[in-house]
This record gives C-alpha cells, sequence and structure tokens, in this order.
C-alpha cells in the first residue's frame, strides 16, 4: 500500500502528518476548489479532479488529497494564530508603551 | 539575511524508480520565484540511500504563510502527475 506522508518542523513545534490508510479517501479536497460562495453563487468548477481509479495510483491521489487538507488546515490556523499574537502585540506596545506605529 | 526556519519534507511513495524519476523531472524544472523566502529541493529516495521507492521533496521557507502557498501548489501538480501515472502507467 503506498500511504504519503510529511513531516513539519519549525521553531517551536514539530508535527507529522499521517493518512489514516483504513478509512476511505476522495479526490474531492475540502480545503481546494472554488469557495462555497462561489458555487452558490453558479459557478461550475471546471477544474473539479477527477474520480480515483481503483488501483495504486488512484488511492495514492486520494490519501495525497487527504494529507493536501490536513496540512493546509494546520498551516491556516497557525497563520492565524500568528497574525493574532501579531495584533495583541502591536495593541500591547500601544496600551503599555504609547507607541503608534502609524506615526512618524 | 532571512532565515528558512519552517520547514516540511513531503514522502511520496511511488511503484517504481522510473516513476520516482518521472515525477521529479516533471515538477523540478519549475523555477522558485522567491529563493530568499522559499527553497525547494527534489531528491528521490535511492539519493537519499533509503530502501523505499519514493519521491522526497523538501521545503525551507521564511514562514508558515509562504509554505502553505508553496507546499499547496506542489501538491496540486503532485496531483496532476500522478493521475497521469495512474491512467498512462
Amino acid at each position: 500500500m503506498l500511504t504519503p506522508f510529511a513531516k513539519y518542523e519549525s521553531p517551536d513545534l514539530k508535527k507529522d502528518f499521517i493518512v489514516d490508510c483504513t478509512v476511505e479517501h476522495t479526490t474531492n479536497g475540502q480545503t481546494t476548489g472554488p469557495s462555497d460562495h462561489v458555487l452558490q453563487a453558479g459557478a461550475v468548477d471546471r477544474d473539479a479532479p477527477s474520480e480515483a481509479s481503483k488501483n495504486a495510483m488512484g488511492s495514492l491521489r486520494s490519501q495525497l488529497t487527504t494529507l493536501q487538507d490536513d496540512i493546509n488546515v494546520f498551516l491556516t490556523e497557525r497563520m492565524k494564530s500568528q497574525s493574532n499574537e501579531a495584533d495583541l502585540d502591536v495593541e500591547r506596545r500601544l496600551l503599555d508603551e504609547g507607541v503608534d506605529e502609524d506615526s512618524d | 539575511m532571512t532565515t528558512l526556519d519552517y520547514k516540511l519534507d513531503l514522502n511520496i511513495p511511488l511503484e517504481s524508480l522510473q516513476h520516482v524519476e518521472y515525477v521529479k523531472n516533471s515538477l523540478s524544472p519549475d523555477p522558485v520565484l522567491k529563493p530568499t523566502e522559499i527553497q525547494v529541493d527534489f531528491y528521490s529516495s535511492k539519493e537519499l540511500l533509503s530502501d523505499d521507492i519514493a519521491l522526497i521533496i523538501k521545503f525551507q521557507g521564511q514562514s508558515d504563510r509562504i509554505l502553505r502557498v508553496a507546499v499547496n501548489n506542489m501538491i496540486e501538480n503532485l496531483k496532476t502527475c500522478i493521475e497521469c501515472l495512474e491512467v498512462f502507467g
């Protein structure tokens, strides 16, 4: 069985991404393609992936789609938390130190 | 000088070393647009002296944001290569 995996490393965290091959995977990713908003507005997804065939390569493509979703969700959460920390840092500097970053 | 402290290694197992070379030679010619912010390196498992048959793609980025963009784009292209192997391989 061909199972893709990934390893992430940053100064503060290490994480392994492992695809669970005991559950079924599809080529329809949750974090790729047009947004629900665009689809509800009537757009047609002409780039939608084809259904995976029943061979090893089809299975690999489905598992890779799941791995892609897992990585995208994880990194998006990291970006959000870093953005929140940056906002809090600006707020702290403004309140505690009276530093106005926009002023010259 | 910026450091590329955010890393991600993708390990993609394939059926033969020939398939590994096909995929590697399809993806690796694309230049990285901002080499000061992200670096991407391709290896076959043979180059890393591993007994597995796999393509290993190593990303080193300046931030999680640049890493996410690069990894997502690479996986999209990778899926197209695998679909070709699925249909014609």
